[in-house]
Formats: C-alpha cells, structure tokens, sequence
C-alpha cells in the first residue's frame, strides 16, 4: 500500500495517525432564497474527513465549495440557510446545537483562514488584540498569559519578530505576514479541524509555498486536519490525502488523491486537470472548459455537467447519475466512469513534478 | 509621522484662522461709506462720528487698523461694545458659557438618540424598526428648527405644562431649573443633528458589518455583541466623527435660531443683536470666537482620528 503513493503521500500518512472519523457531512443542502427562486448552491452533499487527513474541496467559483464550509460553521450569509443534511462533528450532530453553542466550537475546536489575509484582519486593533480576543473568548487564561500565548503562537507559524509582530497593526504588515497571523488566529485554541478557504490564492508564488509548508507542518507535528478548499489542483497535491471534487452543488468525484491524478474518473475532473498549466502533456495547448456552471433554480434531471461535457450522451440529459464505487475509496458520478479512460496526469509525470518542483 | 500629520493640521488651523481675521476685519470696511456714520446711523453729528472714528481708530491705515485690532485680539481685548459700554470680552464671556452649554447638551441628547438608533438599524437592516427610525431621521433634517421648538413649546410647555416655555436660568442659581429649561432647546437644536449621525452611522456600520474581518471575527467564535460594539463599531465611527466634528459649525448657527425661539441670552442673541446695531466691535468679536470654536473642534477630531483609526496619520 505504501509503495503506491508518492514521497509526499508518505509522509502524510504518518504512522501515528489515527483514523476516527472528525467531520462527516450527509446529505447536505444549502439553499439560497432569491427573487428568481431558491438556489439550491449545495445539493447533496456527503462528506467525511478524518483525524488528522488532509481533504481537498475542489471545484471552480460558485460550485458550493465555500458555502459547504460555511454551513458546517454556521456562518452562512444571510438569507442563505441549510435546508437539509447533518453535520456530525465528533459524532454530534452540529445542526441540532444552538447558535451559542456552534459559535462556542468556532474557533475553538474548528478554525477558519480566508482567501483575502489583506482584508480578513480588522483594520484598528493590533494582531496581539485579535488573537488576544480568541483566546479571550475560548479559554480562561489571564492577560500577562494570554501576551505570551499570542507570541507563542505567532513564533509557531514562522514569524520571526513574534513580540513586533504582536503589538503591530495589519496594515504595517506584508501579505504573507498577514495570512500566517490568520493562521495563528485560527489554531489559537488548538482546533481539530482548520478549514482553509483558498489559503494562498491571494499571495504571490514563493509565499504560498511559504504558507502551504506551514499547513503542512501543522497537519504533522500538530495532528491538525485540514479541509483545504480550492480550485487549484496542483495544491492539493502538494498537500491532500483525498480529495472531493465538487461540481454545480454536487460532489461529482472523490478520491483518494493519486488514483485521481492517475485516473480521474469524472470528464469534469479530467477537464480540471487540463486546465493546469504543467500538468498536461505539453505538447498540447491549454485547455478551457467550455460553457459555464448552470443556474441552480429548478435543476432539470440528467447530469449537471451534460452541457459542457465531451462525452455526453443522451442517457446524460434525462438520468441523474448517481455517486458510486469507482474503485477503492474512489467514487464519482458519470454514467459511464467505467467506459471512459480519462487523461490525467500520469503518476510517473507526477513524480517528475514533484522531483523538479523547488522543495517546499 | 503621527507627529507630522498632527503638526500639518496644526498648521492648517492657524491659516485659517489668520484668513477668517481677515475677512472677519474686512467685514467692517466692506460696509460702503464710513463705519462710523453706518454705525450712528442718520442721528450721528459729525462731532459724534469723528470721536468714534477716532475711537475706533479708521483715521490709520488699513494695516495698521488689522495688525492693532488682531494684536489686541490675541491678548483677549476685542474692543468696546458700541451700545452696551461693556467690553467685548466681558459680554462674551457672560454669553459664551450659555450657548456652549446649550450646544453640550443638543451634542449629548444626538448622540444619545443617534448612535443606539444607527446600531439598531444596521442590525435589522430593512426591518420595520430601520423603516421607522429613518423615516423619524429625514423627518429630522427636514424639519426648521424654529418650527420644531414651537411646535415642542406648544406640547411640552403650554398644553402639558411639564416644562418651562422660555427663559433661561444658570447652572449656579438652580441645576434643576437650569436643565429644565434646557430640555427643549436642546431638543429642538439636536434633532436635526441626531438625525445627520444617525444616517452617517447607520450606512457606515451597514458597510463595516459585511467587510471580511467581520466574518473572520465570527469564524473566531467572538460573541456577535462583542462583534457589533467592539470590532465593527470603531471602524463605522470614522466617517461618523467627521459629520460630528464638521457639523459642530451647524450646531453654533443652529444656536442663532434656537436662542431667538426659547430667548436664551446666548452668544447667538448677542450676534445677531450686534448685526441689527450695527455694533461692528460685538459682531467681530462673537465671530472670531466662533471661527475658533470651530476650527479647534475640526482639530480635536483629527487628533481623534487617529486614536480610532491607526492608520491614519501614518505611511501605509
């Protein structure tokens, strides 16, 4: 088993981990109320991640993505709501909590960093205020302890000047600064889970693999799991154990995350891949998926993708295609994930990346 | 660079204040013709109008009248009252006091109504309570002021009788009666003013609450009241204090009317009583203090600027 994942793979699935489940999600749907009618943006959703794993929530903008991970921390824009599904935490069910007790675990045994570190830092309070005030909020530490708890905690995620960098107001900070005083933020109350919002997309490239080694570091020494939320398939192979694949509300492929780079199995997680640069066979051009994600008001039957999909067929308009057994722990849902043999990144080009990427 | 910022605006408020002396002096020479026979008016004798010319100092140059009137000004002598054989300075000092305390408490009652109204708004936003609480703040701004203070007499003095309808009494003679008597000018000058805060805090804490750190905030766990009052209300009070710091200079006009209306011995009475006589000495010198109530109170609040906001003042 050990033999078949690569360098990275290896060392995330370390020796000591332990395999409990933390988050499951089943049958989740999130609904948004328009004057068009309710958008259903997560429709059916099953998720599970577990201790100390590192999941991925792949999908473009506006698949669900980010509104799943808002709906498991109760923190949906209104008028949104959760229209149905359970959210077990630990093994209890998150949505039958009150609004003070949810807001009780945020922070404290689920933390959140955002894709804007630029703008997700409050303007006039210093950082040691901010953090200051989690772990205010968490735990019942003093004043002269909660100080060092928050230098302690910024020398933690790498910031050199810890006791500056505490009494330091955002603006006089760099991005990369700002995103690892998020995530100090964020593991203040030492959570089981951190659920990463597109953690890098708004840094430029050295920081981010400056910020993804931090995440990393986290999962092993800390034991910390991770719903890393993005739509950047090469980060979730620098970091992800499994990944879920997420399409117009719906999860359409989930996969331990070399057999999907080996073989997708979904035509939109193949057409995912093509999009990235690199990861394509190079003699052929970039690819762009045509079309666009469909409104989510009165979803016809057959498959969301059909529109866009080479492959389709007319089975594919009139029959929803279920989430089913691909493989081990391999699931996607196409009508013909058996039939087809998707491109994707082969796992010896994989490899080569990893061996000719900078070393994180 | 706080040090900087602080010393510009300091710099900025002495050249207004020299510019204001200026038009404030030239005020009495804009008059066509003699001062001093405008002032007499049609029963000056030319004995009379060449004592006061003398007086007052017109037979020397225009520079020399401005460098010895802003001169004297700086030490606190701003002239003789024409009519009231007082010195300036000692009428100001009698009037002062009342329309200051009159604009206190029209600043204590807006804010009072202004900032809980603006959180309740911005909370439930759209709600029949943000509906109502706007609707009461454009019927504020819309409303003259005079009309508002009869319309509070008519109510509160002469049909419930709870209330004094005019007048004025000191804070030593009687704390008691001297609030009563302030209850409904201060009312009548704040409501407009309520009103104005109100709408700036309302839209301006409606923008802060849907800003990214709010929601990191929240993703924290911190308490929503915690979040409201301490991380989204500093941000909202910025552009809030500069409608409160520019409007201080409404407030001071607003005084005119309001000290008319209740006949409270103001400054504001004395101004316009000073622009009805032709006192020249009274009008200028009500005028600079004015000017430079204004002008320190636009200062104050840039200094608090930046204690609310670190930002400012400092190279980004």
């Amino acid at each position: 088993m050990m033999s078949n994942l690569s360098p990275l793979q290896q060392i995330n699935s370390g020796a000591t981990r332990e395999m409990g489940q933390l988050l499951e999600v089943r049958g989740l749907r999130t609904e948004i109320p328009t004057r068009r009618g309710v958008v259903r943006a997560v429709d059916g959703v099953d998720l599970v991640l577990h201790e100390g794993e590192v999941v991925g929530l792949v999908g473009e903008s506006g698949c669900g993505k980010t509104l799943t991970a808002y709906s498991i921390l109760d923190l949906l824009p209104k008028p949104g709501v959760v229209a149905a599904g359970e959210i077990h935490f630990r093994g209890e069910d998150l949505r039958r909590k009150s609004t003070e007790e949810r807001r009780a675990i945020r922070g404290n045994d689920i933390g959140m960093i955002f894709q804007e570190p630029l703008s997700a830092l409050n303007p006039v309070f210093t950082v040691e205020t901010q953090i200051g005030d989690v772990l205010r909020t968490h735990t019942n530490l003093d004043s002269t302890a909660i100080k060092e708890r928050v230098v302690e905690l910024l020398g933690h995620v790498g910031i050199s000047a810890p006791e500056r960098v505490a009494r330091s107001y955002p603006f006089e900070l760099s991005g990369g600064m700002r995103q690892r005083v998020l995530i100090a933020m964020a593991i203040a109350c030492r959570p089981a889970l951190l659920i990463a919002d597109e953690p890098t997309t708004a840094l430029d490239a050295t920081i981010q693999a400056q910020i993804m080694v931090l995440l990393q570091t986290l999962v092993e020494e800390d034991g910390v799991s991770i719903l890393l939320i993005t739509h950047d398939l090469a980060l979730v192979a620098e970091l992800c154990d499994r990944v879920y694949v997420m399409y117009a509300g719906t999860v359409v492929e989930m996969a331990p995350v070399e057999d999907l780079y080996v073989r997708p199995r979904h035509p939109y997680t193949s057409a995912l891949f093509q999009c990235i640069p690199g990861f394509q066979p190079s003699d052929r051009p970039l690819a762009a998926i045509e079309g666009s994600v469909p409104m989510l008001i009165d979803i016809p039957p057959g498959c969301r993708f059909a529109d866009r999909c080479p492959y389709v067929a007319d089975r594919c308009r009139t029959e929803t295609p279920p989430l089913v057994d691909v493989g081990a722990g391999h699931r996607a849902a196409c009508h013909f994930a058996d039939s087809l043999d998707l491109p994707g990144p082969a796992s010896e080009q994989l490899e080569q990346d990893h061996a000719s990427a900078p070393v994180y | 660079m706080r040090a900087r910022f602080l010393l510009a605006k300091l710099l900025w408020t002495v050249f207004v204040l020299f510019g204001s002396s200026l038009l404030i002096f030239g005020l009495m020479h804009l008059v066509p013709g003699d001062p001093a026979r405008a002032m007499l008016g049609p029963l000056g004798t030319p004995d009379a109008v060449a004592a006061l010319r003398e007086k007052l100092g017109l037979n020397d140059s225009v520079l020399k009248q401005y460098t010895t009137w802003i001169t004297h000004a700086v030490r606190g002598d701003l002239g003789e009252s024409i009519l009231l054989n007082q010195s300036v300075s000692s009428l100001l000092a009698q009037r002062l006091p009342i329309t200051l305390a009159l604009s206190f408490y029209a600043l204590i009652f807006a804010l009072f109504v202004a900032l809980p109204a603006s959180v309740i708004s911005a909370t439930r936003k759209n709600s029949l309570l943000d509906y109502g609480a706007r609707l009461t703040a454009l019927i504020g701004v819309a409303m003259p002021s005079f009309w508002l203070g009869l319309m509070l007499i008519l109510l509160f003095a002469v049909k419930l009788g709870v209330l004094p309808v005019f007048g004025y009494v000191s804070l030593r003679e009687d704390p008691v009666d001297h609030l009563r008597h302030m209850v409904l000018p201060a009312i009548t000058l704040g409501a407009a003013y309520s009103a104005l805060i109100y709408e700036m805090n309302r839209s301006s804490l409606i923008e802060v609450l849907q800003q990214d750190y709010i929601r990191t905030a929240h993703a924290s766990g911190i308490p929503s009241r915690l979040v409201l009052f301490k991380y989204a209300f500093r941000n909202a009070l910025v552009p809030t204090i500069t409608v409160i710091g520019i409007q201080i200079g409404y407030l001071m006009s607003g005084a005119l009317l309001v000290e008319a209306v209740f006949a409270i011995p103001g400054m504001g009475r004395l101004l316009v009583n000073g622009v009805l006589s032709r006192d020249y000495p009274v009008v200028q010198g009500a005028m600079l203090v004015t000017v430079l109530i204004f002008v320190f109170a636009n200062l104050a609040v840039d200094m608090l600027y930046t204690v609310i906001d670190p930002r400012i003042g400092r190279k980004r």
